[in-house]
């Protein structure tokens, strides 16, 4: 596969490490009245999808930028790279 | 203050050898110094860097070269670069460090690095047998970085000029890269 | 004359003669030879042995769908079996060798089994070897690898090398016949960057075997000139002898490039080459493969497909008998018999199974309309043929054709699945093809050479056009054109004999009923139950026929029926090219620490941990066993000092503004307060609350810290806290950087360390306890002016540093520590020594941390703070992870001292079974201690804490031990820590 990363351009995927769901950005509070429940959901509970699947790529042989990859997991098409820096932020995530 | 009773050791004994349209030699006397922009401070690092060093930051996979042309400065990461130059011709990591003060993170990298320089009309050909990445001259002009892995080895490929190259990959596996590149020298013909 | 069936014409330098042997039999040949058409001009048809019955086999093809003459090539640990005869490049001094069969090729024990076919029929691997049960290890197995397989390796290492590579192109052109040429002249001229692929060793594809005009030349003359224009393009790569074996995701393709399989030996040089190719759009040019019609006994030596009848006869100058007959159902076939009897070679009789077939006049030859062949005769090579409409015809060669088959395999790799054209009676290219690629020419379905030449042009138009260039389409190019009508026939109805579908697995019309009949009825079923299209040639001329026989034996049309799936690889590639450079020592790449020359000098024993190559211990003369090195190592280390080379622990620099905060959250206990010259244990824990790593920060500025993790998880941690930076708090001020190689770091460990210390570092700095305590770090200069760090910490229990200079300086360290010490008998330790060491301590490591202990299992249950959030820190307080008797870990001594522990055996309790129900907790480090003059170890048991005295029992199964321990505390060695405080 080719990931095509957004600042570096097409780069083989064998330069990558796979991690999982991008959803694994969404960490919750720790404090929360619920954090165990929302911690529990976040670490174990993972769709799997037949089709478009958003996930977590590592860029380790590489600039080690973690990418969030949509991907069809059924045909190993791409449809959109981004930065997961960038992905975490517009989450909301900061600091 | 006394002389180092210690000797300094190239990686690989000053490495040099000519090829069929190629030669390939251990750049020895290399200093990276790794500057890294603080959180939101990007303006204030390149106003820093250009007016106490005459370097640019660099666009990703490109490098710079300083004012003098004696430092290149390379990006490696989102807000990360390794500032290379032969020892001695250059500030070292201690002065960059303090004159850059808040408005960079700078840290010492030389010795984590073996260097090797590739040139010869060959060199694109070898690189072709273990860099995935496309080094071609239109794709890959002279200023060119590419971090990727060669034969199983972290390394980042630096053109320096039209058929030269500049090698990095860590230097406790300098032997196993040197046995890679030379492989694919004496491979290719 | 050797070469009693060469003729006149062809591609084959006729100037130079090499000389070759087949099963040690001297023969001739020229350049532009394959050892199939060279055997064939020094009459020799018999080529080997089937696979099952071991029939007598000659050639059937003339390129890769070869399926019976595979060879073993060349001799001793160069011997590469299963070679296809038909796409070796003859070369002077090729040596060559039949295979499959006992005692020679022309008389084989093993064709008994010939006769013994009734028992051999479809499935008979799962009906014949069952019964009796005791047969099977003492008599069916041996029997079925003794007679299974068809060449054998030579048991020897490969003395060749392979190479791998990647290139990257705009436009990758799969196929350099008619159709891929006219794509590579268009893409090429377009200014895009071509690769231009093919198998053969002449470009030109079909073009050579045939007599087409293209541009009013023969067709060989202009694929020579169209490949020397291409040559001459800076922006087009030519690659002959590459076979394109693969289509992977997003234009990649995988391709072997044969650089010296033509030459008599490789030159030192890389036998193959597996490259990668990057493509930003693909033309898939493959052409077609011509398929037999299965009649009774149509596998004998002699008959052949007829398209490689002619291509022997044109290009290779090669006459494939001397009395041909063509057996055909489509208009192709009689291009052999016309193109044959063009070259003088006498054509008996043309047999076409339509009625209404347009026939040709072929000088000589009877033409048999709505006839067919019922039956053969000759054993080693083909007599006679007999007709439907009745008599017996002599003949030497039979030239069968049942039309073709687009080679649509790489428009199939990502699973794309081809639709059935009635008008070619063939399957093209369908629908899901993979992205970004075409397919052009006879691959397409497109038979004629205009349609190929036109679809190819039109093909790499697109393609070029696709990637914003321009290509010139001005000159046409003219080409001939040919009928290629055809009516379906996959095997002759109502003749007696075994009919053969697929020729290398020994496949009959027969086993596909049997198959059909037994309820094994869809395309894969039939490839699994008969093994048609199984090994080295994939089915290439066999599996359509299998498939259509199929359909019409369940009712389906043979679109409904469909095909098997296409994998790669294309054609076979041998392991060692997929191996590449990666063999023996070069498997992967080795790490050398920087004392790794002096620790050789010293005839330290290497250990592999990962890539890293370490000092496992250092034995001195007389010493004999491990045991007395490692011993030797940790008494003087404990007495004195020793010094160890720790550099392989993971080191990440750290800086930021929010440096300590960022540590307070990937470590499970606080960093905040950490001040600046002090170092801080760590500890690290998965999200799901397991500890995963541990190591120590110390922070060396405001906002520098260096962390150092261990040895295995360095790459892991890296990662781990890349993941927190960019993806949980993007707004902390971080950076990480890796300074594992950059730093020689030593351990200095013992009473005496300090002493040794106050020898190299700068005599300015204080190394006294009082301002440079336990947990301490500092950079100054050592050795005269070497920048340095130091880390006053311990590992060993003893007082210790970790002094760590630039690496070019470690070798020299080593040296001058070593030296500097000898007042000390300063002792340089391996990882044996080290282990040894952390066991008497009670500092768990790799052992202890299997991906399922928890801090409270270590007990450190209170260094994950609850009053901040950290990584791990809230699913480590699941109740499951917190039971009150949870397993602790503990030291565990013999009850009985000459005992030996054993890591791995489980804790009973006295009297308890040895069950799972009574499992307790397991052994996870055991050691000899010198110190304590007996075996000790470390493990978990449920309780642990508050247990200790009590006697139980560490069975271990494996080992055959049961041992009576006592729980102890972990910590058997100075357990206040007073000695690292010192």
């Amino acid at each position: 596969m080719i990931i095509s990363h957004p600042l570096l351009g097409p780069r083989d995927s064998a330069e990558f490490v796979y991690l999982g769901d991008a959803s694994l950005i969404g960490r919750p509070h720790a404090f929360d009245d619920d954090a165990m429940e929302k911690f529990y959901e976040y670490q174990f509970l993972r769709d799997n999808p037949d089709g478009v699947h958003r996930e977590l790529w590592y860029h380790e042989q590489g600039d080690r930028s973690w990418l969030v990859v949509t991907r069809d997991t059924a045909t190993h098409d791409i449809l959109n790279v981004e930065l997961a820096r960038d992905v975490a932020r517009q989450s909301g995530r900061g600091r | 203050m006394a002389k180092p009773v210690l000797t300094r050791e190239s990686f690989l004994g000053g490495y040099k050898r000519t090829f069929e349209s190629a030669e390939l030699v251990e750049a020895t006397g290399l200093s990276l110094v790794f500057v890294a922009e603080p959180l939101g401070g990007r303006s204030e690092l390149e106003r820093a860097l250009a007016g106490k060093f005459g370097l640019r930051l660099p666009a990703p996979g490109a490098s710079s070269l300083s004012d003098d042309g004696k430092a290149r400065m390379i990006w490696l990461a989102t807000g990360q670069f390794l500032i290379v130059f032969e020892s001695g011709e250059f500030p070292e990591t201690r002065r960059i460090a303090e004159e850059l003060g808040d408005s960079a993170h700078v840290g010492e990298q030389t010795d984590n690095w073996v260097g090797l320089r590739l040139s010869g009309a060959a060199a694109e050909e070898a690189l072709e047998r273990i860099c995935p990445v496309n080094i071609a001259k239109e794709a890959f002009p002279v200023g060119g970085v590419a971090r990727t892995a060669m034969e199983h080895m972290g390394a980042i490929a630096i053109r320096e000029a039209n058929d030269g190259f500049l090698l990095l990959s860590s230097s406790s596996s300098a032997k196993s890269f040197l046995h890679a590149v030379q492989t694919s020298l004496e491979n290719i013909h | 004359m050797t070469q009693r069936n060469r003729i006149e014409g062809g591609l084959v330098d006729r100037s130079t003669t090499l000389r070759f042997s087949f099963n040690g039999k001297r023969m001739e040949g020229h350049p532009g030879d394959t050892l199939a058409s060279a055997m064939l001009a020094n009459g020799q048809h018999l080529m080997g042995r089937s696979f099952k019955y071991h029939r007598p086999r000659g050639v059937l093809a003339a390129g890769p769908e070869e399926p019976n003459a595979l060879v073993t090539l060349r001799a001793g640990a160069l011997a590469e079996p299963n070679t296809r005869a038909t796409t070796t490049e003859l070369f002077d001094g090729l040596e060559a060798m039949s295979q499959n069969h006992r005692l020679s090729l022309e008389f084989d024990l093993m064709a008994v089994n010939d006769f013994l076919s009734p028992f051999l029929s479809a499935g008979f691997y799962y009906k014949t070897f069952m019964w009796p049960k005791s047969f099977w290890e003492k008599v069916y197995e041996p029997f079925i690898r003794s007679s299974a397989g068809l060449g054998a390796l030579s048991g020897e290492p490969d003395p060749d090398s392979y190479d791998k590579g990647f290139i990257h192109c705009d436009i990758l052109i799969i196929g350099a016949g008619p159709a891929g040429l006219a794509a590579a002249l268009t893409a090429g001229e377009s200014g895009a960057s071509v690769v231009l692929a093919d198998e053969d060793f002449k470009i030109g594809g079909r073009l050579n075997a045939e007599t087409h005009l293209v541009d009013d030349q023969p067709g060989a003359d202009w694929a020579h000139a169209a490949a020397e224009r291409l040559e001459a393009m800076n922006n087009v790569r030519v690659m002959t002898r590459t076979t394109i074996y693969g289509a992977f995701d997003h234009g990649i393709f995988g391709a072997i490039e044969r650089r010296t399989d033509h030459l008599p030996d490789s030159g030192g040089k890389p036998r193959q080459i597996l490259w990668r190719i990057y493509s930003k759009r693909s033309i898939l040019c493959a052409g077609a493969t011509e398929r037999p019609i299965a009649f009774p006994d149509n596998d004998r030596p002699g008959i052949m497909l007829a398209g490689a009848a002619r291509a022997y006869a044109n290009r290779f100058g090669a006459a494939p008998g001397n009395r041909v007959a063509v057996f055909t159902c489509c208009d192709d076939g009689w291009r052999t018999a016309s193109d044959l009897a063009a070259n003088g070679i006498r054509v008996s009789a043309v047999v076409d199974t339509r009625e209404g077939a347009s026939a040709p006049s072929i000088p000589g030859a009877i033409s048999k309309l709505g006839d067919a062949i019922v039956a053969t005769r000759g054993r080693k090579r083909l007599t006679s043929i007999k007709l439907r409409s009745g008599g017996w015809i002599e003949v030497d060669c039979l030239a069968v054709s049942g039309g073709w088959n687009p080679n649509v395999h790489l428009s199939c790799h990502l699973r794309g699945r081809p639709t059935w054209r009635p008008d070619i009676a063939a399957f093209v290219p369908g629908g899901s093809i993979p992205p970004n690629m075409r397919v052009a020419g006879a691959a397409n379905g497109d038979l004629k050479l205009s349609d190929a030449v036109s679809g190819g042009r039109a093909a790499a138009a697109e393609a070029s056009g696709d990637l914003g260039f321009r290509p010139r389409l001005e000159e046409e190019i003219k080409s001939s054109d040919e009928l290629a009508g055809i009516e379906e026939c996959w095997s002759v109805r109502n003749a007696s004999g075994r009919a053969w579908v697929d020729f290398q697995n020994d496949v009959t019309v027969k086993d596909i009923d049997v198959s059909a009949r037994e309820g094994f009825r869809s395309s894969e079923m039939l490839k699994r139950y008969t093994t048609a299209g199984m090994a080295t040639d994939q089915g290439k001329t066999a599996n359509v026929v299998a498939l259509a026989l199929l359909a019409e034996r369940t009712g389906k049309s043979i679109a409904e029926a469909g095909t098997t799936i296409y994998r790669p690889p294309y054609t076979p590639v041998a392991i060692g090219a997929l191996a590449g450079r990666s063999r023996g020592k070069d498997f992967r790449p080795v790490r050398l620490t920087p004392s790794h020359r002096w620790a050789a000098s010293q005839g330290a024993v290497f250990i592999e941990t990962g890539n890293w190559l370490r000092a496992q211990w250092y034995p001195r003369p007389g010493e004999t066993h491990w045991r007395q090195s490692v011993d030797r190592e940790v008494l003087a280390t404990r007495r004195s000092v020793g010094i160890c080379d720790v550099t392989t622990l993971g080191k990440i620099e750290i800086f930021g503004r929010d440096a300590a905060e960022f540590l307070d959250r990937v470590y499970a206990n606080g960093f905040k307060s950490l001040a600046i010259g002090k170092i801080r244990y760590g500890l690290m824990l998965r999200e799901e609350g397991i500890v995963y790593d541990d190591g120590t920060t110390a922070r060396l500025g405001e906002r520098h810290y260096v962390m150092t993790t261990t040895t295995a998880n360095a790459v892991l941690v890296y990662r781990n806290l890349e993941f927190a930076r960019q993806c949980l708090w993007p707004d902390l001020d971080v950076h990480l950087i890796s300074i594992t190689d950059g730093w020689a770091q030593f351990s200095v460990a013992g009473p005496n360390s300090r002493d040794l210390l106050r020898k190299v570092v700068e005599p300015s700095f204080d190394l006294s306890n009082e301002s440079f305590p336990f947990m301490a770090c500092a950079e100054t200069t050592a050795f005269g002016g070497v920048t340095s760090r130091l880390f006053r910490i311990s590992f060993s229990g003893e007082l210790a540093y970790e002094i760590a200079v630039p690496a070019r300086y470690g070798n020299s360290m080593m040296d001058n520590l070593i030296s500097a010490g000898r007042e000390f008998e300063a002792t340089p330790y391996g990882t044996e020594a080290l282990g040894v060491m952390r066991v008497e301590k009670g500092h768990f490591a790799g052992n202890e941390l299997d991906g399922r202990t928890t801090a409270r299992n270590l007990g450190l249950g209170r260094m994950v703070s609850k009053k901040k959030d950290c990584i791990g820190g809230v699913l480590s307080e699941r109740p499951a992870l917190n039971r009150a008797d949870a397993a602790k870990l503990s030291g565990f001594k013999p009850v009985d001292k000459s005992e030996a522990l054993t890591a791995g055996a489980h804790f009973l309790s006295k009297g308890q079974d040895a069950t799972m129900d009574n499992d307790q907790g397991w052994m996870s480090s055991v050691a000899y201690s010198p110190t304590f003059g007996h075996s000790i170890g470390l493990g978990f048991i449920m309780n642990g804490g508050g247990r200790r005295g009590e006697t139980v029992r560490a069975v271990d199964f494996v080992r055959g031990k049961d041992v009576e321990v006592e729980i102890v505390s972990p910590h058997f060695y100075d357990p206040e820590g007073e000695r690292q405080r010192g």
